[in-house]
């Protein structure tokens, strides 16, 4: 196979290079000849056109069904439809980590392309970690997973994609995860140049901002697509299980968003610089982490670790970096002393501390939570499992603490504040608050937990809101513009103030949607013959008609589909079709969920079997406000790229 | 106190309450992975659940519709164990599948009554393994 | 076939990686040692330390701080951005320029906003 070892060296190739230009701009750097950092800059766009003809060569291997290339055999097949053959591409080990290099790749070239700025001094240093971190995934595709490498036989079909991965959520869910994967990269890089220079000043957080912005929101929608995949096609009525894959994603986003929580302490009172280095640094190992345990399932037992040396190249990454972060740390231990004081417990000060507390320490327990069965088993040789109920009994009240603190802190000044004067400016949030609760009780809503999370969503809803509303008063009282311009000239003034907040305005969209579909959430199992009726919430629905039929153009899938009428009252409001379909290339069933989604609540029909004369099981689901966690995520998205918005006037 | 004291003391005092927090989480209703002779050695006061996996037994899965009553069976190198789970048919439960069950074990029975059902095979991501 | 391809590819890599180290003109390609925004900055230094351009001081008022000058009612120094002690509450001078953040007016010169303590970004000072 020509193209696959074309493809294979191409990769040896991208290793050599990488590693070239972290050498260069190490050396460029320390001995300041120019030239040898303009040589590792050029290193470094050769390895990003290197690895784009990789990723070409392996798609092309994919959509000519070239099965003698492993990869291509376990993950497609001639029947496989266009789109899921591109992400096929990421859809195991050795395509996700070629994915990885590509990203970051590309990333290092996009911001070797402008000429450096603030960052001349920086630039050459946080060139040695991004050519360091393309070397090693180029080494562990070129020994341990390689995506080139060959069957002995020229097999006439391949196994195909694993059906579940079948759903167009699957196809972005992986590149959104790995380019916020790649993108954390780059504000470690500055981290990195920073200790080594010394210039510790705020200088490299705010140079690196758009990226650590552009890492932490693709992070958090990747989560939430994530999320949305898991309820549409795993057919539980759920969207989080906390299983260790969806885990080692989330720790690096909780530690990533303490980070850029701090790193605003830092600009504004010159706080934190070593707390900010170490959290950074704490992220970009957590990425390389969570790739580790994403694909590699190796996570789930000690004994995995024998079978495959892999293990050891991550670990052995995580340690190296970390090592190299903690001794420069201690080296530049006087650099890292920043010039701000602390102030008094009651203070914005200690508010951000506390936020980074409670991010940090959520983080920590999700991270020993998801090690837990490895670690019980290496101390006691029983591995102890960890059950969803677990988390949510830290999750939850960390949670709700960390919502409670969005809307405090805007009302807290820096250094100090009056307790009183606290009070009395949080009088018209709390009682906001108190009628949610107090609606919610009349409603005879039950659930005491959740009556408390709405009404600290309230509380915090109404602090975001007022802040908008005294933004505009505030401009229409010196420009007298109409409220509308005004709020949008508000926002326009101040993006990086207002983008947060609509930001924090998402997060609550999302809580409210966790609180609503986990605290109400309906369910009924039930078998019914074709004509039987149920009554599911306020619905009807009625079995009405199945259909049984072969489809050979999509490798032999035996399509079972119920048809099943959804009535309020007597009037149909609609007709939904779930399926269970059999894959000859699994051998097995999968389920394709039928949902009906409003601003109130999703009602999500699984078929759980069926007989040939139609009888079926089905499950059943309501669930109040889950759609709300999705439409967070488009406001969080519209958020970060407020804060994120170059101002005009910057003259750069 | 100066107010790095007061920082400082304020902070030891947050982490205190999160990391006791985060050890009761812990403790409670954890499950033990265990082999199926460790299950069939259980008693019958079970204070918590148990979490057993093996291959589906070929030709053991019996499935009804109309109750939503699942049987199989499942074996490691320690023996063979019936399981029983009311509920939806989970996807992918084909021979040879390994299948995780977490719930308690009858002793009278001989049956282990699984509240949960989990298929190893295909995993989320990785279709081989 | 494979061999040769990768040759180029090769030779490709090698040619942009050395091309530096050959070509003398990227050592004189030193970088100015001056910024846009280092001689922003400077003039800035310039401008508040000017005693014609600075806020007139108004009565006996200065930060604990740094000893600016402040007016009644500020809340934050707008030199520093320390905490001012309250006191009675002075109507707003007629201005045009307001903090994005709040509303609050702002006088030449100011970093801080005195009533939220909001510091200006590089396009908003005064």
């Amino acid at each position: 196979m020509v193209l696959a070892d074309i493809g294979y060296g191409t990769l040896v190739l991208t290793m050599a290079v990488g590693l070239w230009a972290a050498f260069a701009a190490l050396v460029g750097a320390a001995r300041r000849r120019p030239e040898m950092v303009a040589s590792a800059r050029n290193a470094l766009f050769v390895t990003a056109g290197l690895s784009t003809l990789a990723s070409a060569i392996l798609l092309v291997l994919l959509f000519t069904h070239e099965f003698q290339v492993r990869y291509v055999y376990e993950h497609v097949s001639t029947y496989l439809a266009a789109p899921y053959v591109l992400s096929a591409y990421w859809a195991g080990l050795e395509g996700s980590q070629l994915l990885w290099l590509w990203m970051l790749a590309v990333a290092s070239a996009v911001l070797l392309l402008r000429p450096p700025t603030w960052d001349r001094e920086l630039r050459p240093y946080a060139m040695v970690v991004l050519g360091v971190t393309q070397a090693f995934f180029a080494l562990l595709l070129v020994t341990l997973t390689n995506p080139f490498e060959l069957l002995p036989t020229v097999p006439a079909e391949g196994i195909s994609l694993n059906p579940l991965l079948q759903n167009f959520w699957m196809i972005i869910h992986p590149p959104i995860i790995f380019a916020a994967y790649a993108l954390w990269t780059i504000p470690f890089a500055y981290a990195f140049a920073a200790l080594v220079t010394g210039r510790l000043d705020a200088t490299w957080l705010v140079g690196s901002r758009r990226w650590t912005l552009a890492a932490w929101a693709s992070l958090g929608i990747g989560i939430l697509v994530g999320a949305w995949w898991a309820y549409l096609e795993l057919g539980w009525g759920g969207y989080w299980g906390w299983d260790p894959v969806e885990n080692s994603s989330l720790i690096p986003w909780l530690v990533g968003t303490a980070f850029v929580h701090s790193a605003i302490i830092q600009q504004r009172r010159d706080m934190f610089r070593g707390w900010n280095v170490f959290l950074v640094s704490i992220t970009f190992v957590l990425t390389v982490f969570a790739t580790f345990v994403t694909r590699s399932g190796l996570i789930q037992s000690v004994h995995a670790f024998a079978q495959s040396p892999i293990g050891y190249y991550y670990l052995g990454y995580m340690l190296v970096i970390l090592a190299a972060v903690a001794g420069l740390m201690l080296a530049r231990r006087r650099d890292l002393e920043g010039e701000g004081q602390l102030g008094d417990l009651l203070s914005r000060e200690f508010v951000f501390l506390l936020t980074n507390l409670l991010f940090l320490g959520s983080a920590a327990a999700v991270l020993l939570g998801t090690l837990w069965p490895t670690f019980t088993e290496a101390v006691r040789n029983v591995p102890t499992s960890l059950g969803p109920e677990n988390y949510n009994r830290f999750m939850g009240p960390l949670g709700l603490i960390l919502v409670v603190l969005i809307g405090v802190c805007p009302l807290v000044d820096w250094r100090h504040i009056d307790a009183e004067r606290l009070l009395r400016s949080m009088w018209v949030q709390a009682a906001v608050a108190v009628a949610t609760a107090a609606v919610l009780l009349l409603l005879g809503v039950g659930e005491l937990w959740a009556i408390i999370s709405f009404a600290v969503v309230a509380f915090v809803a109404a602090t975001i809101l007022l802040q908008f509303a005294q933004g505009a008063a505030a401009r229409m009282r010196t420009t007298g513009e109409n409220p509308f311009t005004a709020l949008a000239r508000a926002i326009g003034k101040n993006r990086r103030r207002y983008g947060g907040q609509i930001i924090h305005f998402s997060i609550l969209l999302i809580v409210a949607g966790i609180t609503g579909s986990q605290a109400y959430q309906t369910e009924v199992q039930v078998a019914l013959a074709q004509g039987e009726e149920v009554e599911v919430g306020p619905y009807r629905l009625a079995y009405e008609d199945y259909t049984y039929r072969r489809i050979e153009d999509e490798g032999n899938k035996v399509l079972n589909q119920a048809v099943v009428g959804v009535y309020r009252g007597d009037s149909l409001v609609a007709t939904m079709r779930p399926e269970r379909n059999l894959h000859s290339n699994v051998q097995g069933a999968v389920s394709e969920v039928a949902l009906r989604s409003n601003l109130k609540e999703d009602l999500y029909v699984v078929l759980s079997s069926m007989e040939s004369d139609g009888l079926a099981a089905f499950q059943v689901l309501i669930t109040p406000l889950v759609v709300w966690l999705w439409i967070g995520g488009v406001v969080l998205l519209v958020g970060t790229l407020i804060a994120a918005w170059p101002p005009r006037r910057e003259g750069r | 106190m100066s107010s790095t004291a007061k920082f400082f003391v304020g902070g030891a005092v947050v982490v205190a309450v999160i990391a006791a927090l985060i050890a009761t989480s812990f403790s409670g209703s954890t499950s033990d992975y265990l082999k199926v002779a460790e299950v069939k050695a259980l008693g019958p006061d079970q204070t918590r659940d148990s979490r057993v996996s093996g291959a589906i037994v070929a030709d053991s899965v019996e499935w009804s519709t109309r109750d939503m009553h699942l049987t199989f069976e499942i074996e490691d190198d320690t023996g063979q164990l019936a399981i029983s789970y009311h509920g939806p048919q989970p996807d992918m439960l084909v021979d040879a599948v390994e299948a995780v069950a977490i719930g308690r074990y009858d002793p009278e029975a001989e049956v282990f009554e699984a509240g949960e059902l989990l298929m190893k095979c295909p995993s989320k991501y990785e279709a081989e393994e | 076939m494979t061999i040769v391809v990768l040759l180029i590819l090769f030779i490709l890599a090698t040619a942009a990686v050395a091309y530096p180290l050959l070509s003398r003109q990227a050592s004189t390609a030193s970088a100015p040692a001056v910024t846009d925004r280092d001689i922003e900055r400077a003039l800035r230094r310039l401008r508040d330390a000017d005693p014609s351009t600075a806020p007139a001081p108004a009565g006996d008022l200065h930060c604990p701080a740094c000893a600016h000058p402040y007016v009644a009612g500020d809340r934050f120094c707008v030199k520093c951005g320390a905490d001012l002690p309250a006191g009675p509450i002075a109507a707003p001078s007629p201005v045009a320029l307001a903090c994005p953040a709040c509303g609050a007016p702002l006088r030449a010169g100011d970093v801080f906003c005195s009533k939220c303590g909001h510091r200006l970004a590089a396009g908003e000072e005064v």
